[in-house]
């Protein structure tokens, strides 16, 4: 148990780290937050995945499935809308870091200074990495370890451009080639964003939908029908086996099909 | 599983089938439970002794002995499936994919056949104390402990006298017969219950509709052959994931080439101006194609020229990938400047083209997520009438 707790919580923590780029020491109490917040997520969620059970044995392993899901969901979910604003937020960051670029003529520093305070916030943290490694003295050895560190793989690309441009002033035979391929680094990744936000945002719907399906049938079914049926004292009408059979199918459709979307929405981008 | 039928199982008869599927299904979790554990003590020792990645190699090539349906080493079927594995991106041996095919079919026969076995005793023993049966819900009479426990009492003995020898399912349902059982029946309950007089005709006729409902849960062999056949599904799960994989990664390469392109045309025009450079960019960004990539980058450190690439030109598959190795091969002759203006135009028609692309793909891509929304919608639809064909006319609901 500790083992699965330990690899579960150093895994959390990486991911956070890459995205806030704070140290992995910084983010222990936020990924154990988070740890926390998602099991009590999915007690509770277990806890009315069983209320809709009578407690046979493989209803309850169902449950604890479904609720895995859930806690798997909440956690893709919630890494999902950061990585997603920074991809969103990168090509504003990038035209005003070519625009601040082309007025210090080449000079990555100022350039970086002038980004940073007027960049979208989702993206300052890596601009302020990305200065802080250069005003170091070994800042080529600082920017590859950065590289590693970052969370898309345009991030990683910049990191490689700055470095061009603070050897190289961005200076070549062909002109400012640090300048031309910000821009088209620009371009390419609102493009992505337009299409892979088209391709995304039917799954998702899909997604939200099968996920949501049985917490919605399910509760308001039974309190119809109660309603209708307890005058004849037909009230547990869901309580026999065949209804309990359906719940459980339903549930363990939901849920293999909400992991299904996901997986395709994943491979897609 | 419940008590109280697994005990009234026993009173009745020897050993129904159920059980016996039920003792297969645990005999061969235990089997696959003491293998795990033998190889886990083995991996264990082999990797005190050597590294951590050759135990578990070792292991699992014994692991693969036992696995039934395991193809030989490098025969048709091995490489058919080492292909489908590569192809696909699922990053794991053909030993670990025989042996996931293997775990989900034990796990999930185990599974099904143990819930099929669990229904099978709440019904025993539902049917068998039910003091309504064949009575509309509004005639319900509510059991109290004695009348359970004098129920269960006489259709035990009712089973005893009429014994699947002497009376078989299809005898029992015939109609023609059912005057003579439900008789035989009666005199049985007279004889023993001289009490029940006066609702003897009335028990007599419950006891002859249980036997037959018992009769039929006993020799229900369909149910449990659903569950094998869901466990045989399961077996083939992998090679279902693996071909939707091809199916749905053809996006990602499209998107990977793109950016290869892109990665391309940006470091082609930065210092040291070299095809090396390029490589060693685009292999920071490349993940399906990542072994070609690097294998080209791994030639031209090993010096080699333009026939680095002619290789890896015969393995693209991809018309896109196949263009931009070309034209790195080219670049080797003819100067990184002189390619990366042809490589802008690449660009724009790549991007072109995947945007009509996106447009098809998206709709087979909607057809393929439609399937899980189908089910949950119709098991909902269906959750939702199953009360509701109750109350369309409530006299139906007999029990």
């Amino acid at each position: 148990m500790k083992v699965i707790l330990h690899a579960l919580l150093s895994r959390l923590n990486n991911r956070l780290t890459r995205i806030n780029q704070k140290s992995p020491a910084q983010n222990t109490w936020t990924s154990l937050a988070l740890l926390s917040g998602w099991t009590i997520l999915g007690i509770i969620h277990f806890l009315f995945a069983c209320s809709t059970f009578k407690g046979l044995w493989y209803h309850r392993a169902l449950c604890g499935f479904s609720a895995l899901v859930f806690v798997y969901l909440c956690k893709e979910s919630y890494f999902e809308i950061y990585e997603k604003r920074i991809k969103k937020d990168l090509p504003n960051t990038l035209k005003k870091l070519t625009h601040y670029y082309n007025h210090y003529r080449g000079n990555i520093i100022p350039a970086l200074e002038d980004t940073i305070s007027v960049c979208p916030k989702s993206n300052r943290v890596y601009l302020i990495k990305i200065r802080e490694a250069l005003m170091k003295p070994d800042y080529q050895m600082q920017i590859v370890e950065l590289e590693s560190k970052m969370p898309i793989i345009w991030l990683k690309m910049l990191c490689r451009f700055i470095l061009s441009a603070k050897e190289n002033g961005g200076m070549s035979s062909e002109g400012d080639a640090v300048s031309n391929n910000l821009k088209r680094m620009t371009n390419i990744i609102t493009f992505i964003n337009i299409e892979q936000g088209y391709n995304d945002a039917e799954l998702l719907g899909m997604q939200i939908f099968v996920f949501c399906t049985p917490f919605l049938v399910i509760p308001l079914t039974k309190w119809y029908n109660a309603s209708l049926l307890s005058g004849l004292n037909m009230g547990d009408i869901y309580g026999s086996i065949q209804a309990q059979g359906l719940t459980a199918i339903m549930m363990f459709t939901s849920g293999i099909g909400t992991v299904f979307i996901h997986w395709m929405r994943k491979l897609q981008n | 599983m419940d008590e109280k039928a697994s005990k009234l199982i026993k009173e009745l008869s020897s050993i129904q089938y159920f059980i016996l599927v039920q003792a297969i299904a645990i005999a061969l979790l235990i089997t696959a439970a003491s293998i795990f554990v033998h190889q886990y003590f083995r991996y264990r020792k082999i990797k005190r002794l050597y590294r951590a990645d050759y135990a578990r190699k070792s292991c699992l090539k014994n692991i693969s002995r036992f696995l039934i349906l395991m193809p030989e080493y490098k025969s048709r079927r091995y490489r058919k499936t080492e292909g489908l594995i590569i192809n696909s991106g699922l990053r794991i041996s053909v030993e670990e994919f025989y042996l996931a095919k293997t775990l989900l079919f034990v796990l999930g026969f185990v599974f099904f056949i143990s819930v099929q076995t669990t229904n099978n005793f709440i019904i025993y023993d539902y049917v068998i104390s039910d003091l309504n049966m064949g009575k509309t819900f509004i005639d319900d009479a509510a059991p109290n402990d004695y009348t359970l426990q004098l129920e269960k009492e006489v259709f035990i003995h009712i089973d005893s006298s009429l014994p699947k020898g002497k009376a078989a399912l299809k005898e029992l349902r015939d109609v023609n017969n059912t005057p003579i059982y439900i008789e035989y029946i009666e005199a049985q309950i007279r004889g023993k219950w001289a009490e029940l007089e006066e609702y003897s005709g009335e028990m007599a006729e419950r006891m002859y509709k249980k036997l037959i409902k018992i009769r039929m849960i006993e020799t229900d062999y369909l149910t449990y052959l659903t569950s094998f056949i869901l466990a045989i599904i399961l077996y083939f799960i992998p090679n279902i994931i693996g071909h939707l994989k091809l199916i749905l990664i053809e996006d990602k390469r499209d998107w990977e080439i793109l950016n290869y392109i892109y990665v391309f045309s940006m470091f082609g025009r930065m210092q040291p101006f070299n095809i090396k450079n390029v490589l060693s960019n685009i292999l920071v960004i490349s993940d399906i194609y990542k072994p070609i990539v690097n294998e080209a980058l791994n030639n031209i450190n090993s010096g080699k020229g333009e026939e680095a690439f002619d290789n890896l030109l015969e393995k693209a598959e991809n018309q896109e990938l196949y263009e931009l190795l070309e034209s790195m091969r080219l670049s080797m002759s003819t100067g990184l400047l002189n390619i990366v203006d042809n490589i802008d135009e690449m660009a724009a028609n790549q991007l072109k083209w995947l945007e009509i692309k996106s447009i098809k793909r998206r709709k087979s891509k909607q057809v393929i997520a439609m399937v899980p929304v189908v089910l949950v919608m119709l098991a909902a639809v269906v959750y939702f009438s199953y009360s509701l064909s109750t109350l369309s006319n409530p006299m139906n609901y007999l029990k």
